[in-house]
C-alpha cells in the first residue's frame, strides 16, 4: 500500500516535471464542454490550458497524456454543477490568491473525479452543497492556505485513496454527515482530518502523520474511526493524535496512534468508545478532560511516557488494557493483572493554571512531589482489570548489531587504553 | 555598610518600576497561528478577525478564535478576575476592548466555531455589514451577554433528544432566543430591501472572501 | 597543570573507590539496558528513556559532586595542598588540573562500563537505536561534567570531607530532588507574566534542567514543554543550537572555575 503510494507520487511529481511549458491551447476547452450533448466523453488532448472551466451537464471530462488546467483569477479552475459529471487523468492548478477560492468546486451530485492531480495556492477541492460525489486516486498539494477537500453541507460522499500535503486541513468537513473518507493520506498540514458539527462520517485505514494534529472531531455525533494511523504528530506545541472535543457516540477502535505528543485527547465528549486501539510512544497516551461516560479499554499502551491522565473528568470506564509499564501479577492466571492500573492527575492539575509549567514534564523532581501528594482515589483513573500481555504487535526500531558491537568496542577499547595510560604513566 | 543601602535602594527602584510597568494598561498580546489555541475548543487561532482575548489581572492572556468560545468561557469561569476583554474589527482587524465594539449576529456569516457573530470597531461600519447581509442583527456588548448562542439548530435538537449534557450555547431558554428574533425585526429597519442585496452582496464579497467569512449560498 | 591532571588522573584510577564505580555503573547500566529487554518499544523518547533519564538525573549528579568535592577535600585535610601552595603553582592550573584529571578519569570508566554493558545487553539478545544509545551517552557524560565541576568548587570552601559530604548531598537533594516544587512555591508568588521569563532563567541555572531539556529536544520531544518554550525549543533544536551548548559549557565553566579560584586564593592568604 504505501509502495503504491510512493510510485503514485513519483509519477505524478514526474509527470509535473516533465511537462511541456506551454503547449498551445487548442481552442477553448469550454466551448467544447458547452457543444458537447448530454452523456458526451470529452477526451482532451496534451497540453496546457490556461482557463477556467464550467460543467454543469452529465459529461466525462478525460485527460489523454498530460493535461494542466491552470487558472490564477478569483474564480476555481473547475466548476461542477448539476449531477454526474465525471473528470478523469487532469492536472489542476490554482495559482490564485482569493481567499476561498479552490481548484475545483463542486455541487451537485454523483460527480466522480478520479485519477486528478491538484495543485493549489488556496483550497484543493470545495464540496458545497454536494451529495454523493466521489473523489478517488487524487493527488493535493498546497501551500497551508486553504483545507485540501472541504465539505460543507454536504452528504454521502466518499474520498478514496487521496493523498494531500502542506494544506491548512487536509479533509474538512462542516455540517456534513454521512461521508465516508477510506484510505487517505494527509501530512505536513495542520490538521489532517476535521470534522465539525457534522454526524454519522466514516473514517477507515486513513493515515495522518506529521501534521499538527492527526484528526480533530468537534461537535460530532456518531463518527466512526476505524483501522487509521495517526502518527509523528508532535511537532506543534498543541499536537495531538486524535482530538475528540464535544463529541458523542464516536466509536474509535483499532487506530494505531504512534509518537504523537498526546495520542487522545477527549474534552467535554461523552460516551465514546476507544477500543482495542494501539497507542504507543506517545509523551501522553490518553488524556480527558471534563470527559465524562466514555470506554477506553482493551487497548494497549506501549513506551508512552504517561499513559493516560484525566481532570475534572468522571465515569468512564478504562478496563482491560494492556499498559507496558505498570506492575503486573496473575495470581490465578487468568490473563488479568491483580493489581490496578492508577494513573494519577497532578501533572494535569498542575499545569492546567500554569502551563508554564509543563517544562517539568517527567522531571525527577516531579515524580518525587506526585508521589508525595498523591492525589485521591477518586481524582485517579482506575483500570482495575489491566491485561497481563500484549495483544498486539510492536515493533522497534533497531540498529544493526554490528553498529551497536563496533560501538561497544570502541567505547570499550579507548577507554581501556586511556585508563592503562593514565595509570602508567611515569 | 553604605553599599548595602544602596543595594537596597536599587533593588526597591527595580521593584517600583516592575510594578509600576504591572500597572500599565492592559494590552492585547499578540496571535501567533503557530502555538495559540482557543482555550475552549482547542482550535488553532487564526490571526484574523474572529480572534478574540480576554487578559486576567495577573497578567495571563487567553485568546479564542471565536466570540461565541469567548463567551463559553466567561459563562463557566465567572470566578476569574479578569482585566480586559478584546475583539477584533472585522475589517482591519485591529483590538477593540469589547465594551466598545458593535457586534452583527447572522446565521449566514461563517465563524470558526460557528457562532456567527462578528465585531465592528464602530457602529457605522456594522450598521452597513448588517445592511448588506440579510438577516442581520445588530448588538452592543451589552446585547450581547443575553444573545442565545445558538448554532446549528438542527444539531442542538438532535443532541437534545439523546439527553446529552451538551448545554453550550444553550443557557439561554428558547424563550428569549425567540424574543430575540422579534427584537432582530426592529433593527431589520437599517438593512435595504432585497432588490439592493444581490448589488450589495457582490460588492462585499471581495473583502468578505477575503477576511473568510461566507455567504451561505442557500 | 598537566602535572597535576596526570597525577590526579593517576590517583583517581589507582583507587579502590574508582573500580566500586566501575562495579556499580556496569551493574545499574546493564540492568537498565535489560530491563528495556521487557519493553517492546524504544524508539525517540519513550516510557524507558524517561526512567534510565531519571535514574542518570537521581545518581550522577550526587556522584559527581561528592567525587569532586572529596578531591579538593581530601588533600585540605591530609595538607597536601598546603604543600602544593608552597609549590610555584597558580591556583587556576591547579584547578584545571583537578577538573581535567578527574574528568578523564570518570569518563573512561563511565565509558567502560557502557560499552560492556552494551556488550551484555547484545549478548542478551536485546536490540537497540545507535542515536538513542548516544544521546544517553552523551547527556551521561554532561551530567559527569557539570556536576563534577560544581563539586570541586564545593570542595574549595570546605575544609573537611564530611562538610564537603552534606554540602554535596544538600545541592543535590535541592537542584534535583525539590528544585520543581521550589521553583512552584517561588513562582506561586511572583505576578504570572513574571513566570515564564523565571522558568526560562531556572533552566539555565540548573545544570541537570538544562542538560534534561536539550535531551528531550534533541529526541523531538520539545513540544511537551508548551507554548511558552516553543521559541527556546525551536532554537536548541535548530544547528547553530551546538554553539549554545558550547557557550553554556564555557560559561559554566568559567564561573565555576573562578569561584574555585577566588575561595582558594582566599585560602592561600590566610
Amino acid at each position: 500500500m504505501a509502495m503504491k503510494m510512493t510510485n503514485y507520487i513519483i509519477i505524478i511529481l514526474a509527470l509535473w516535471l516533465g511537462m511541456p511549458a506551454a503547449a498551445g491551447a487548442a481552442g477553448s476547452l469550454q466551448s467544447k464542454i458547452d457543444k458537447a450533448p448530454k452523456g458526451a466523453v470529452i477526451e482532451i488532448e496534451q497540453g496546457v490550458y490556461e482557463e477556467t472551466i464550467k460543467i454543469s451537464k452529465p459529461i466525462v471530462l478525460e485527460g489523454k497524456g498530460n493535461v494542466l488546467l491552470r487558472s490564477c483569477g478569483s474564480e476555481p479552475t473547475v466548476s461542477l454543477n448539476g449531477k454526474g459529471v465525471t473528470l478523469r487523468n487532469i492536472h489542476v492548478e490554482y495559482c490564485g490568491d482569493e481567499g476561498e477560492s479552490s481548484g475545483i468546486y463542486v455541487s451537485g451530485s454523483n460527480h466522480i473525479l478520479e485519477g486528478l492531480s491538484i495543485k493549489t495556492k488556496r483550497f484543493g477541492v470545495r464540496l458545497d452543497n454536494a451529495a454523493e460525489v466521489i473523489i478517488r486516486d487524487t493527488w493535493i498539494n498546497g501551500s497551508k492556505k486553504g483545507n485540501g477537500i472541504d465539505l460543507w453541507q454536504s452528504k454521502q460522499n466518499s474520498i478514496e485513496n487521496v493523498v494531500v500535503s502542506n494544506v491548512s486541513d487536509g479533509l474538512y468537513l462542516e455540517r456534513s454527515n454521512g461521508n465516508t473518507l477510506r484510505e487517505n493520506h494527509i501530512q505536513n498540514s495542520r490538521y489532517g482530518i476535521h470534522l465539525m458539527f457534522s454526524d454519522d462520517n466514516l473514517l477507515y485505514e486513513n493515515v495522518s502523520s506529521n501534521n499538527s494534529t492527526g484528526s480533530m472531531v468537534m461537535e460530532a455525533t456518531g463518527t466512526v474511526i476505524k483501522n487509521n494511523k495517526f502518527s509523528y504528530n508532535n511537532k506543534n506545541v498543541n499536537a495531538q493524535g486524535l482530538l475528540l472535543y464535544k463529541a458523542f457516540d464516536t466509536d474509535v477502535r483499532g487506530n494505531e496512534f504512534i509518537s504523537n505528543r498526546v495520542g487522545i485527547f477527549i474534552e467535554e465528549a461523552e460516551e465514546n468508545k476507544v477500543e482495542s486501539n494501539k497507542i504507543m510512544d506517545n509523551f501522553i497516551g490518553v488524556q480527558f478532560k471534563k470527559a465524562n461516560g466514555n470506554s477506553a479499554a482493551e487497548n494497549n499502551f506501549i513506551g508512552n511516557v504517561n499513559d493516560a491522565q484525566a481532570i475534572e473528568s468522571s465515569d468512564n470506564r478504562m478496563d482491560g488494557n494492556f499498559w507496558d509499564a505498570s506492575s503486573k501479577v496473575d495470581a490465578n492466571g487468568n490473563g488479568i493483572s491483580e493489581i490496578a492500573f492508577t494513573a494519577d492527575p497532578y501533572f494535569l492539575t498542575l499545569t492546567a493554571d500554569v502551563p508554564e509549567y509543563q517544562l517539568f514534564f517527567q522531571s525527577p523532581g516531579l515524580i518525587l512531589l506526585q508521589n508525595m501528594l498523591k492525589s485521591p482515589t477518586d481524582k485517579l483513573l482506575i483500570d482495575s482489570a489491566p491485561l497481563m500481555d500484549m495483544t498486539m504487535k510492536a515493533e522497534k526500531e533497531k540498529s544493526s548489531s554490528i553498529t551497536l558491537w563496533i560501538m561497544s568496542s570502541v567505547m570499550v577499547l579507548t577507554s581501556l587504553s586511556l585508563f592503562i595510560l593514565g595509570r602508567k604513566r611515569r | 555598610m553604605k553599599k548595602k543601602y544602596f543595594s537596597i535602594i536599587v533593588l526597591t527602584g527595580i521593584m517600583l518600576i516592575l510594578a509600576a510597568c504591572g500597572k500599565d494598561e492592559v494590552k492585547p498580546a499578540a496571535i501567533d497561528e503557530a502555538t495559540d489555541k482557543c482555550e475552549v475548543c482547542n482550535m488553532a487561532v487564526a490571526d484574523g478577525p474572529d480572534a478574540t482575548q480576554i487578559v486576567l489581572e495577573d497578567g495571563k492572556s487567553m485568546v479564542f478564535d471565536d466570540i461565541g468560545c469567548m463567551y463559553a468561557y466567561l459563562d463557566k469561569n465567572k470566578d476569574k478576575k479578569i482585566a480586559a476583554e478584546f475583539v477584533r474589527d472585522h475589517h482591519d482587524k485591529g483590538w477593540v476592548e469589547a465594551g466598545d465594539a458593535t457586534y452583527v449576529y447572522n446565521k449566514s456569516v461563517k465563524t470558526p466555531m460557528a457562532y456567527n457573530v462578528v465585531s465592528f470597531k464602530d457602529e457605522a461600519k456594522a450598521k452597513k455589514f448588517a445592511g448588506k447581509n440579510e438577516g442581520s442583527t445588530i448588538m452592543t456588548e451589552k446585547e450581547l451577554a443575553d444573545h442565545s448562542w445558538e448554532r446549528n439548530k438542527d444539531m442542538m435538537m438532535k443532541n437534545k433528544m439523546k439527553h446529552h449534557s451538551h448545554s453550550d450555547g444553550m443557557k439561554d431558554s428558547e424563550g428569549s432566543g425567540e424574543m430575540k428574533d422579534s427584537k432582530d425585526s426592529d433593527e431589520m429597519t437599517d438593512s435595504k430591501d432585497s432588490g439592493d442585496m444581490k448589488e450589495d452582496h457582490d460588492k462585499d464579497s471581495d473583502e468578505m472572501k477575503e477576511e473568510h467569512s461566507k455567504e451561505d449560498s442557500h | 597543570m598537566w602535572n597535576i591532571w596526570r597525577s590526579e588522573l593517576r590517583m583517581t584510577v589507582r583507587q579502590r573507590s574508582y573500580y566500586s564505580f566501575l562495579v556499580l555503573w556496569v551493574v545499574v547500566l546493564s540492568l537498565l539496558f535489560l530491563l528495556q529487554s521487557s519493553a517492546p518499544s524504544l524508539t525517540g523518547y519513550t516510557n524507558m528513556t524517561g526512567t534510565i533519564v531519571n535514574v542518570a538525573l537521581y545518581i550522577i549528579p550526587l556522584f559527581m559532586l561528592i567525587i569532586g568535592s572529596f578531591s579538593i577535600a581530601n588533600e585540605m585535610e591530609s595538607g597536601q595542598w598546603r604543600l602544593l601552595s608552597t609549590y610555584p603553582l597558580s591556583t587556576i592550573s591547579y584547578i584545571a588540573g583537578k577538573i581535567g584529571g578527574q574528568f578523564t578519569a570518570q569518563a573512561i570508566v563511565f565509558t567502560f562500563s557502557y560499552g560492556i554493558s552494551l556488550a551484555i545487553g547484545l549478548i542478551s539478545g536485546n536490540g537497540f537505536s545507535g542515536e538513542w544509545l548516544l544521546s544517553i551517552y552523551f547527556f551521561s557524560i554532561s551530567l559527569i561534567f557539570f556536576f563534577l565541576i560544581l563539586g570541586i568548587t564545593v570542595g574549595c570552601f570546605v575544609s573537611t570531607r564530611w562538610q564537603a559530604l552534606s554540602i554535596s548531598v544538600i545541592i543535590w537533594f535541592f537542584l534535583i530532588m525539590i528544585w520543581p516544587t521550589a521553583l512552584i512555591g517561588v513562582l506561586g508568588n511572583v505576578p504570572y507574566t513574571w513566570i515564564a521569563p523565571l522558568m526560562k532563567i531556572a533552566i539555565f541555572s540548573n545544570p541537570a534542567e538544562f542538560l534534561r531539556v536539550s535531551l528531550v529536544v534533541s529526541l523531538d520531544g520539545g513540544a511537551v514543554f508548551g507554548q511558552s518554550y516553543d521559541s527556546l525549543v525551536t532554537s536548541l533544536k535548530a544547528p547553530s543550537a551546538i554553539y549554545v551548548y558550547i557557550l553554556y559549557g564555557i560559561g559554566y565553566l568559567t564561573i565555576t572555575v573562578l569561584c574555585s579560584v577566588l575561595l582558594l586564593e582566599r585560602r592561600k592568604r590566610r
